[in-house]
Parts: structure tokens; C-alpha cells; sequence
């Protein structure tokens, strides 16, 4: 049961969105993100979509993989349309229930939240479909890493964020094991009530959380003894180059910046 | 002679709350040759783990001293260049894998140590040639079996280009297959690089080969000699808990029936020898 | 309580590109009191195997009949097949999460739904057949040795009082000393108790000393089956698939090739002495 979960979402490619730098990835995604506050009518989202489906095109992600990313928020995104559609004041009104009033204000505010939604989910998994963890923890070390004189704990950060995802499929498998086991002894993880599941669930919580602070007490020695010393005079033997490429994708997301703008001035 | 780890009157207690005073090294005196591959053995809890964290200071010793190629481990200034010089590996591979590729974690040591990018990957690439795990550069650790994780391991220190490693049962965790990949890198490293290696393990037969073992029992040493001189003392060695080689063990109990053999056999054929002779 | 496997095959992540085949065609019978070997390196499907035989996992096809009850069968008991089947995994002493060694023990027999009086008993009992004193029923299981939380992850399995009683790899990671114990214990339990027992294990000497019948596996299929004399006897097939021998038994194999007159099967020291010593007094005498 433990074997579908997989860390983050990552497609492997290598198309030029799989091989751009994770920083500017990251990067691109906040600019775009900010820029999806900015549309004010519904022309400007034509150039989103224009933006993302150029970026699906490119690195041939499959269309399902991002509907898939949508799946987990529907509940949230539906929430967000009703409470809009039925509590927003102002326009016409179109339909009573009771004391809810639809009202073409309250359509256009939910449309475009849901879009805006829409658009967030769809901007940020294309960066995590295509960005591997592990470059994704790289762009972030180096993003933050000019913070660090004011005390953003970049390299602590970036270190917790690679044992993390070392010891993730460790510990699945181990979970995996020890409730093995404990059927092997008559324990009960499926059936009962809520509170007869929870509890079922120590024999197999308990042994996890004595195994990963064993765990984490001999990388500790480990890592002292490979000289670890926290992130001071530490080198790296991944260094990021930006390459041209970068700078153009960088252009591209401008340029859409910019005409989004630019249609905030527009009638229609 | 040079001297790689030199021990004098080293003596050792865990610090506990409790008033149980319990020395784990009693007095140990040792000198570790420059090139040598040297097995430790003994059972659990006789000290041989507590022994090999003394090597790279990651314990420091209650009483006496411990030098690393000259440098006393209680000074903390050398610290970094003692556990450079003597890099220590674990039993369990899993817990000892810091990155979740292979090259970035063999790069974890020299990262630590501040060396630049290029050379790293120099290093990356030769300790990953070193233990045959060049191939799997780009694997995520947990897709490795037991003892290629082990050898991605040793790969980490022989990064650091240290001039010993220590292995604390480096094959205990490990299948037969798995234990020989482990054995015969080791064996690899100490002949064509030159590399000191200490052994510490429970398997006899990987320490046949060895040109020094070391016996400890009770925080001490109790035997130290070429394999076949501590071999031979098949009566201690089962009283303290551990196992000879079977061929050794059929040589003691022919020696009891009165026949005229040598009590050092070791191998298969020795003992083949011994009978055709 | 005899086993009987037949024709099981099992394909991890059926469906997925990441479909591997664990077992193969695998058929075999197990009758009451026999005491088996099965032996294999990691990956070999032996741990895939044992799983089957008490319903962790179902194979993708073939049938397994355990006391002539077909635990393949959807309608099954798995609990009840569970409680005959002991199953104790590798490293067991990592699934100890009770406050106290006798709850620990306790957790499987109250999972049975016994009453107390029984489960009491039981605790005690497995406690006394492992060789854990008593008076440690009280002690949190972490504050104890490494060896003597196995014996009580052990004593957790046999205090449900199974029929059949598989154990994975239980010396793996022990020095000689804690191996040596724990398998003596195995079988004075058998010896007591003529439960079914099969023993996992990677390590020949092992599965020699006690197993009057052996399963190699390999690749997930079964790569020889008889007695250990049998077995051992394909020296040469053992060493290609990277398993090996006892050295007793090389050392036998190397003798017979020069010509001395020791059957080829021999599996212990003992053994091999007398048949040496045989051989060393007749040539003095002649």
C-alpha cells in the first residue's frame, strides 16, 4: 500500500523546461504566480493559457499528470466557487434560494477565483514535474544562500530537505515491514472504528519512530566523522550555471508579464 | 617502522548518570603499521567498537592517549585532520548514506572539507572506480543492495584520501554475496593503494588473510598475531565466545586424537595437503 | 498441520512497468514435524515465499493449502490461518513497542482474544522456552540486550502457540555466541513442541545442522530440494549461484578428488574427523 506514494511528482525528460536551472524555475514560477493576481478580466488569462500550454508542449508532460494534480484540491477549489457564487454582493440578481442570491457579481468572482486557483496549481506542478527533488532542493540552497548573512538558515534548510528525501523510501519500507509483522501477530489495520484505528496504529508508530531516531542518531555520527561541520567553508561539487537558454525562458515569462499587464488596461 | 594509530595505556568508560563505573577498554597498547591490514575480532560487547571510535576521535580516552599519525586525538585542533586521516565505516549501510544520489554523497566528504568543485569531481569519480560503483553514479541509494551500499560508503571516505579506514563489521548487515563484494574491495584497497585498513568483525574467515589479528575480550586484547599464530589457540577462542574456521577446528580436534598436525591450518587446502601428504 | 504449495507464482506490481516476477512455479509439501531449510541470497524470493504461507501476500497465481484449508481462497480466515502460521521476520526485535516485556509478549495472544488467566500462562511460558527470565516481564523491552530482545520478539510469536513456526534469517546480525543460542533454542522448541519449522537463512552451516529437508531458491524459483546430504552433494551448483558449501563439506569434496575414500555428503566436523581419522590410521598401518 506504501509503494504508491512516490516523493513529489517528478516526470523524468530531458526536454529544455526538464533541463532549465532549477533557480530560474523557481523563479519563473513566483514571477507567474504574482502575475495571476494581476489579471483583472478574462481576456488576460488567454495569455496564461497560452504561457502554460506552451510549457506542456515543451516538455511533453502528459495532460493526465496535471489533471492528476488537481484531483487532491477539487474539494477546496468547489468550496471556493459556492462560497463565491453565493455571498458575494453586487450585479444583478439572477436566481433566489431561500436567503442565497446568485448574482453576476458573485458568478464573475467565483470564476475567477476558481481560474486563479486553477492556474496556481497548474503553474507550480509543472515546476515539480518537471524538476527533480533533488534539483529542486539545489535551486533553493542557491536562492537562499545570499540570505544567510541576515539568518536564513539556507544550507540547514537544503540539508534537512536531502536527508529528508534519502531516508523517505528507507522508512516506506520499513513501515511496509513492521506492519507486516504485527499482522504476522494479530494486529488489526483496517477494520473497526476511528478510534479502534488509531489505536491500532501504535504498534506500528511506535517501532518507526524508535527506528528513525536510531537512524538519525548514527547519520549524526557518520556525518561527524566524514567532517561535517555545518555549511561553514563547505564547497560543493554541484555548481548551477545559468546557460542561455535559461535567460530566454526568463524573457518568455516576462514578456507574458508584461502583456498581462498591459490587458489590465484593455475594455473588454 | 612508521606507525599509523598508536595507543598508549588506553583506557575508556561512557560517561552514565548511574554509579556503575564500567571500564569498556582496560589499559590497551597498540601500534598499527603504516600499509598493514589488520582484523580485530571479538564478540559483541568486548570493546572492539568503542576501539574503532577511538581511532578518528569521535570518542576521546578517559585515561591514556590515542595518536593518529602523530596527532594526540584529546587536541582539538587536529581534529578534522584526524578524522581525514583515519576515516571510519559503519555496519549499517543505510544509516551511514547521507545523500539521495550516489556521487553527491561520495561527495559529501570533500564538500565538508572545502575542496574545489573540480577536484571533487576527480575525487567522486576515483573512489567510485575504487569500489567497482562507478555505474550506479546516478542511482538513488535505496535501489542498491546491502553490499553495494557498503561500497558506496567506503567510496564516501576514500574521497577524503585518508591514509587508513577502519571498518566497524562492515559486513554484519550482509548476505554472503554482499560480503564478498565488501571483503575484496578492502582487500583491493589495502594492496593496490596502499591503504591501511582495520577490521573489525566477528567473521573469522575474513581475517585469515590478514597480516595482523587482534583478539579482544572484556575491553582488552587477549590475543595479537599473524592469523595463523591466533588461529591456533582454538581452546581460547571458543571459551571467549567466538568461532574458528571449521578446517581449524577439525585440526584441534585431530591434534586431540593424538596425530601429529599442525594446529595453524587456516584453509581447505592446507588441511588437503596435510592428509595427502 | 502439514503445507502444501502448488504451482504458485507472484509478480510484484502486476500492471505497472515496474512488474518483476518474485516467485516462479513454485510447488513443494511440507508434512507434520519435519524441520526445513529454505535458503537463497537476498532477492532470491525466500522472504516473498515465507510471506505467502500465512496470507501477507497472495500469490498472483497457484494455490496454497495449509492443513488441507486453501488460504488462497478469498472466503478465508486470515486471523485464524495467522494464529496457526507464526510468521517472526528479520531484525524482529525492531517491532518491540510495548511499555513492558510481558505486554509486548501479550500483544499477539490478546489479539487471539484470550482471557487473561490464559494469556498470563502463555507469556510466561514462551518467556520460559526462549530462556527470558521472569522476573524481566516487568522491564521496558528497550532497557534490555540486543540477543535477549530477539528471544522476546520470538517469545511475542510463540506465546500464540502456532502450528507452524517460520522464522526469517533469526541469527542475521549476531556475533557467534548470540547466533549459537538463538539456534539451539529453535530447536529445542521443535524438539518440545514438533511444530512445523521452517528456517530462513543465507548461511549453509546453519540450515545443515538441523534441517532434514532443504530449499534452495534462486531467482524465485526452487533450485534443489531434498536432504541436506542430497543438497550438498551439488557442491557445484550451490557455488554458481553464489551460495557455497560449509567448508567441511569442500574440504570432503577436495579429499574424494584426490582419491581418498570420504563420502562426498559429509556435513560436520565430527563426522569428517571420523572418516579422516580412518583414513590416516589405515595408511599408517599398512
Amino acid at each position: 500500500m506504501f509503494r504508491n506514494i512516490t516523493i513529489g511528482q517528478y516526470v523524468p525528460g530531458d526536454s529544455v523546461v526538464h533541463k532549465l536551472d532549477p533557480r530560474i524555475k523557481i523563479i519563473i514560477t513566483f514571477i507567474f504566480i504574482i502575475a495571476i493576481f494581476f489579471i483583472n478580466k478574462l481576456s488576460g488569462y488567454l495569455f496564461a493559457v497560452f504561457y502554460l500550454w506552451l510549457i506542456i508542449a515543451i516538455s511533453k508532460i502528459p495532460f493526465s499528470y496535471i489533471l492528476k494534480g488537481l484531483r487532491p484540491v477539487i474539494v477546496i477549489l468547489l468550496l471556493t466557487v459556492s462560497l463565491n457564487i453565493f455571498f458575494t454582493p453586487g450585479g444583478t440578481i439572477l436566481y433566489t434560494v431561500g436567503p442565497l442570491r446568485i448574482t453576476t457579481g458573485g458568478l464573475r468572482l467565483a470564476l475567477f477565483m476558481g481560474l486563479r486557483l486553477i492556474f496556481l496549481i497548474i503553474g507550480t506542478s509543472l515546476l515539480t514535474l518537471t524538476t527533480s527533488p533533488i534539483s529542486l532542493t539545489d535551486g533553493i540552497e542557491h536562492i537562499l544562500k545570499p540570505f544567510s548573512s541576515i539568518g536564513v538558515p539556507a544550507h540547514e534548510l537544503a540539508m534537512m530537505m536531502t536527508i529528508a528525501l534519502r531516508f523517505i523510501p528507507t522508512l516506506i519500507e520499513e513501515a511496509e515491514k513492521i506492519m507486516k509483522a504485527q499482522m504476522a501477530r494479530g494486529a488489526d489495520f483496517e477494520s473497526g472504528n476511528i478510534v479502534k484505528r488509531a489505536k491500532g496504529l501504535v504498534p506500528l508508530l511506535v517501532p518507526l519512530f524508535i527506528s528513525a531516531f536510531r537512524r538519525a542518531d548514527e547519520l549524526a555520527i557518520a556525518m561527524e566523522s566524514r567532517c561535517y561541520k555545518g555549511g561553514q567553508n563547505r564547497t560543493r561539487m554541484k555548481q548551477l550555471k545559468t546557460q542561455p537558454r535559461d535567460y530566454a525562458a526568463l524573457a518568455v515569462t516576462l514578456i507574458i508579464v508584461m502583456l498581462i499587464v498591459w490587458n489590465r488596461s484593455w475594455t473588454w | 617502522m612508521e606507525h599509523i594509530i598508536i595507543t598508549q595505556h588506553l583506557s575508556f568508560e561512557y560517561n552514565t548518570e548511574e554509579q556503575t563505573r564500567q571500564l569498556v577498554l582496560k589499559d590497551i597498547n597498540l601500534r598499527f603499521e603504516k600499509g598493514q591490514f589488520i582484523g580485530i575480532i571479538g564478540h559483541n560487547g568486548s570493546g572492539k567498537s568503542t576501539l574503532a571510535k577511538q581511532f578518528n576521535a569521535l570518542l576521546l580516552p578517559t585515561d591514556g592517549k590515542v595518536y593518529v599519525k602523530g596527532m594526540d586525538t584529546k587536541d582539538t585542533s587536529h581534529l578534522w585532520d584526524i578524522r581525514q586521516t583515519a576515516g571510519l565505516v559503519f555496519q549499517n549501510p543505510d544509516n551511514q548514506i547521507v545523500a539521495a544520489i550516489v556521487e553527491e554523497d561520495v561527495a559529501f566528504g570533500p564538500e565538508n572539507l572545502g575542496i574545489p568543485p573540480d577536484e571533487i569531481r576527480e575525487r567522486v569519480e576515483y573512489a567510485l572506480k575504487a569500489v567497482g560503483m562507478w555505474e550506479y553514479k546516478d542511482y538513488p541509494p535505496h535501489m542498491l543492495s546491502g553490499g553495494q551500499k557498503q561500497r558506496v560508503a567506503i567510496a564516501g571516505i576514500i574521497a577524503m584520501k585518508p591514509e587508513c579506514i577502519i571498518l566497524d563489521e562492515p559486513t554484519a548487515m550482509l548476505d554472503p554475496i554482499g560480503r564478498k563484494e565488501v571483503i575484496s574491495t578492502i582487500k583491493k584497497l589495502n594492496k593496490e593503494e596502499g591503504i591501511t585498513v582495520i577490521l573489525i568483525t566477528h567473521f573469522m574467515e575474513e581475517v585469515v588473510e590478514a597480516d595482523r589479528v587482534i583478539v579482544m575480550d572484556d575491553g582488552k586484547v587477549v590475543l595479537d598475531g599473524t592469523p595463523k599464530e591466533v588461529f591456533k589457540e582454538v581452546g581460547l577462542l571458543k571459551n571467549i565466545g567466538l568461532s574458528v574456521p571449521q578446517v581449524t577446528e577439525l585440526a584441534y580436534q585431530l591434534k586431540n586424537e593424538g596425530f601429529d598436525i599442525p594446529s595453524d591450518i587456516l584453509t581447505v587446502k592446507e588441511m588437503v595437503d596435510f592428509i595427502c601428504r | 498441520m502439514p503445507i502444501k504449495v502448488e504451482n504458485v507464482n507472484f509478480i510484484y506490481n502486476e500492471g505497472t512497468p515496474y512488474a518483476t516476477v518474485a516467485l516462479e512455479n513454485i510447488t513443494f509439501e511440507i508434512q507434520d514435524e519435519e524441520f526445513v531449510g529454505i535458503i537463497g541470497h537476498t532477492g532470491s524470493g525466500k522472504s516473498t515465499l515465507i510471506q505467502h504461507l500465512n496470507g501477507l501476500l497472495k500469490p498472483t497465481s497457484g494455490k496454497i493449502y495449509i492443513n488441507g484449508i486453501d488460504i488462497t481462497d478469498k472466503k478465508v480466515n486470515l486471523k485464524e490461518i495467522r494464529k496457526q502460521v507464526g510468521l517472526v521476520f528479520q531484525y524482529p526485535e525492531y517491532q518491540l513497542f510495548e511499555e513492558t516485556v510481558f505486554k509486548d509478549i501479550a500483544f499477539g495472544p490478546t489479539n487471539l482474544g484470550l482471557n487473561e488467566e490464559e494469556i498470563k500462562k502463555r507469556v510466561y511460558e514462551a518467556m520460559d522456552i526462549v530462556g527470558i527470565n521472569r522476573e524481566l516481564a516487568d522491564k521496558s523491552p528497550f532497557e534490555i540486550s540486543g540477543g535477549q530482545k530477539r528471544r522476546i520478539a520470538i517469545a511475542g510469536i510463540l506465546a500464540m502457540k502456532p502450528k507452524i513456526l517460520i522464522l526469517d534469517e533469526p541469527t542475521a546480525g549476531l556475533d557467534p555466541k548470540g547466533k549459537e543460542e538463538i539456534l539451539n533454542r529453535i530447536k529445542e522448541i521443535h524438539d518440545k513442541y514438533k511444530m512445523i519449522t521452517i528456517l530462513v537463512s543465507h548461511s549453509m552451516e546453519e540450515i545443515a545442522r538441523f534441517a532434514n529437508k532443504i530449499i534452495v531458491m534462486n531467482k524465485g524459483r526452487i533450485e534443489l530440494m531434498g536432504t541436506p546430504r542430497e543438497v550438498f552433494s551439488e557442491a557445484e551448483m550451490l557455488e554458481k549461484i553464489g551460495l557455497g558449501v560449509p567448508q567441511i563439506t569442500s574440504l570432503a569434496r577436495e579429499l574424494r578428488q584426490r582419491g581418498i575414500p570420504i563420502p562426498q555428503d559429509v556435513l560436520t566436523i565430527e563426522e569428517a574427523k571420523e572418516h579422516i581419522v580412518r583414513y590416516l590410521r589405515g595408511t599408517k598401518n599398512v
